[in-house]
């Protein structure tokens, strides 16, 4: 089936491929469909329609107004309608508002604003009052001017710089250096094992390194002891709580997520470098270029296709991270971790607002979709 | 032929299987370990058959699985705020089959009422937590010569006392925010009342509001000190709930009270070995406002409501509803009732009891603040963060509280 894959590919030989090999594919193509493109595609309808959101509280205003208006009384929420004088205009005016039938909502006078409120909120929502409309831009428009929103964009920029450049330097220096040394491969098992594990783990685990009581978290302890050594044993140590400050949370948590998937960058670079012909190297060497030289003109333009799939890989794991975040801090304190993807959880599951958590979902992915197709080109390439 | 035989075969045992032997009816809920273990028993006792699914992120589920169309028979929900989401959408049913009337005699018109949406019941409470207590060392307290305070500028002075010998007066856990809210709910309940309270909760006042700001600096007057609090407030902020509450029943205490619900008496045991209720682990009331007549406590509730009806799923409502169902759980401990028909005396322990007879006996009870207002405004992000960033910056009152109206006109 590989073979034919690649046939594909490459374009030639495309009439040899029997009916019978698409049939193969087919499972795979119908769960690409079923779990990744009928949910986008729902996803982008769904950021592009706005649900009729009834507020009781807003609701209930009106209907006070409308009362102090045709009846001449100014009612509480908790008061009943029966004791407000003329409460049924009001209620109509309301109702007539919303297309709903007053009768059919079935308020009586025993009913309190608050609940008539509730009933008429009811209603709208319920069957045929249940709309949404065509919006293309509102659920955008109020998603990315939401504060927290703007923040866990900022945060995303910071993790795609900072992540990104420093697995992929760190993973192509350590690769270079793991070649010289002579337990490389106990070296690369090391330093790829937190790929093992599972991130919410990892996120437990540096939430351990970076608690602020030393006699738990490993940076404080490192900390304490050295300044022990600068100042004196005597001298009060003031820990430092990493993840309780917004200054220094996103970077705790950037060194998490670079600790990670350095080992990763490492393997790829590791296996690039391997391929690179002996012969090109000897020949450089008997022309005396240094190991700097040869690295830098030789090695890097030959593993650039390995470094394009590992830079893509590495952009589009960041702007989908959520994992660390989420495990670690959760998106705080006050929300100044807060990453897209976590934003978008909330939007969806605390906050209820499925439409914008949709508009971040789109926006994610249209992110995602130009670093995957140079992902994926890269690949062919090398081939 | 075979082949056909086979097929018919194993379609006949699937639409066998598929067929439930039992009316078993779903739950799904937060509870785990012994909570879902004491609940299970009280299900034993309705004779209805329960299969109850554990979840720590029950919003998502409950939206998920909505959205799916395929949701359980019935949930218990901790958050009065989400019960009224999913009445107003229609996702949950009335409990038509309970009686209004009965309901308030067995309970009280507050309670009854906070279950209800469009003036029908949409849950029933069962479980109560109180919320408006402060946690301390009796043995430390009398061999220091401390008195329990009984408002709310007694307990500034003692804490200011207590801090001036070194020891700071308070732990407070907030690396997230909840713990902080119950202080803000409780003061305001006591300073302004339950009326002024549930307006707050409504939003038919504004977070900008002059008693609001005052409520924040009152409790300021606590927290602004460095002093007052164990690990000061940088230390506090990253601080775990659990860890902060043990720093005061430690040998020798790291800090002398810890304001928290009657869920902490387990937590706090489990965390320090030793403890006997009375001797060294006790708690006093939150201590009313020094002028106020009234003094309503603050609580909490889980709450069970209905995906779908069925002649199962009504018969443990009504089961929960009973006096029985809460000696049951309130007899194996941990669990609190709102009953009045619930004797005192089948509470296992001291503190218990103590708590409940509070809840009891109060006819002034406010439902905890962050529970009633739309998630987005009363959890992460809006109040919890609000409590946290007082903590942090007090002088940046007037900036949060406009903030917090901003969220709230938002999302009401």
């Amino acid at each position: 089936m590989n073979k034919n894959i690649k046939h594909l590919q490459k374009g030639h030989d495309v009439k040899k491929i029997e009916p019978r090999t698409y049939l193969w594919l087919l499972p795979a193509f119908a769960l690409i469909f079923f779990f990744i493109i009928l949910p986008s595609v729902e996803t982008v309808f769904i950021s592009l329609h706005k649900k009729q959101n009834t507020s009781v509280k807003s609701l209930k205003d009106a209907i006070i107004k409308a009362i102090e208006r045709t009846g001449g009384v100014k009612p509480s929420g908790r008061s009943r309608l029966d004791k407000c004088g003329q409460y049924g205009p009001a209620i109509e005016e309301i109702c007539s508002g919303l297309q709903l039938d007053p009768a059919a909502a079935g308020i009586s006078g025993e009913n309190t604003v608050q609940e008539a409120a509730e009933i008429i909120a009811a209603a709208a929502e319920s069957g045929d009052g249940k709309k949404s409309a065509f919006a293309p831009v509102e659920n955008y428009r109020e998603t990315f001017s939401d504060p927290q929103t703007v923040v866990a964009l900022k945060n995303n920029l910071l993790w795609i710089v900072l992540f990104t450049f420093a697995t992929v330097a760190g993973g192509l220096v350590l690769a270079a250096l793991f070649e010289t040394v002579r337990w490389s491969a106990a070296a690369r098992t090391l330093v790829f094992m937190p790929m093992a594990l599972s991130f919410v783990a990892a996120g437990i685990i540096w939430a351990f390194i970076f608690d602020h009581n030393p006699a738990v978290g490993t940076v404080n302890a490192l900390m304490k002891s050295a300044h022990a050594i600068i100042y004196g044993a005597g001298a009060a140590y003031e820990a430092k709580a990493f993840l309780a400050d917004p200054q220094t949370v996103n970077y705790a948590l950037i060194i998490a997520g670079i600790w990670m998937w350095t080992g990763f960058c490492v393997v790829i670079f590791t296996a690039a470098l391997r391929a690179v012909p002996r012969e090109i190297i000897e020949a450089a060497v008997i022309d005396g270029a240094n190991p700097l030289q040869i690295f830098f003109h030789i090695k890097m333009p030959s593993i650039r296709p390995a470094l394009m799939l590992v830079s893509t890989t590495m952009l589009i794991n960041v702007l989908k991270i959520f994992d660390i975040v989420y495990s670690v801090t959760g998106g705080g304190p006050f929300g100044s971790s807060e990453v897209l993807a976590t934003r978008m959880y909330r939007s969806a599951f605390i906050e209820g607002s499925y439409e914008q958590a949709s508009a971040i979902a789109v926006v994610l992915l249209l992110a995602t979709v130009p670093l995957a197709i140079i992902n994926c080109r890269g690949g062919i390439t090398a081939e | 032929m075979r082949f056909l035989t086979s097929i018919v075969m194993v379609l006949l045992i699937l639409t066998i299987s598929a067929v439930p032997a039992h009316c078993r009816i779903n739950i799904i809920g937060t509870w785990g370990g012994v909570e879902l273990d004491n609940f299970l028993k009280v299900c034993e006792a309705s004779s209805v058959e329960v299969s109850f699914e554990t979840t720590r992120d029950l919003d998502a589920i409950i939206e998920t699985r909505a959205g799916g169309g395929n949701l359980p028979d019935a949930a218990i929900i901790p958050n009065p705020s989400k019960v009224r989401d999913l009445a107003k959408r229609g996702i949950i049913k009335p409990l038509a089959f309970l009686n209004k009337e009965e309901m308030i005699n067995k309970y009280s018109k507050k309670w009854t009422d906070m279950g209800c949406f469009a003036g029908k019941i949409y849950c029933v409470f069962y479980k109560v937590t109180n919320k408006s207590l402060i946690w301390y060392n009796p043995g430390q307290f009398s061999a220091l010569g401390l008195k329990a305070p009984v408002n709310w500028n007694e307990l500034v002075s003692l804490s200011d006392k207590i801090s001036s010998k070194g020891t700071p007066a308070w732990s407070i856990g907030a690396d997230i925010g909840w713990p902080l809210t119950d202080w803000i709910e409780n003061i305001i309940a006591k300073n302004y009342g339950g009326e002024f309270y549930q307006s707050w909760v409504d939003h038919d006042i504004a977070w900008t509001h002059a008693d609001i700001k005052n409520a924040f600096n009152i409790w300021g007057q606590i927290v602004d000190k460095d002093r007052n609090l164990y690990g000061k407030r940088s230390g506090t902020l990253a601080e775990t709930f659990q860890k902060a509450s043990f720093a005061v029943f430690k040998q020798p205490p790291e800090a002398m009270m810890y304001c928290g619900a009657d869920f902490m008496g387990g937590i706090i045991s489990e965390g320090v070995s030793g403890l006997k209720p009375g001797i060294n682990i006790s708690f006093f009331a939150f201590p009313a406002a020094a002028e106020s007549k009234t003094s309503p406590i603050v609580v909490g509730a889980d709450a069970i409501v209905l995906f779908r009806q069925g002649a199962e799923a009504e018969k443990l409502v009504k089961f929960l509803t009973s006096a029985q169902a809460h000696k049951i759980w309130a007899g194996r401990g941990g669990f609190i009732s709102h009953n009045k028909d619930v004797d005192l005396n089948v509470y296992p322990d001291e503190l218990s009891k103590k708590s409940a007879r509070m809840v009891c006996e109060s006819d002034d009870i406010v439902f905890d603040a962050s529970d009633m207002m739309p998630p987005a405004v009363g959890n992460r992000g809006g109040f919890w963060d609000a409590c946290k960033r007082y903590l942090k910056n007090p002088q940046d009152l007037d900036k949060i509280l406009e903030d917090m109206e901003k969220l709230a006109k938002q999302h009401y």
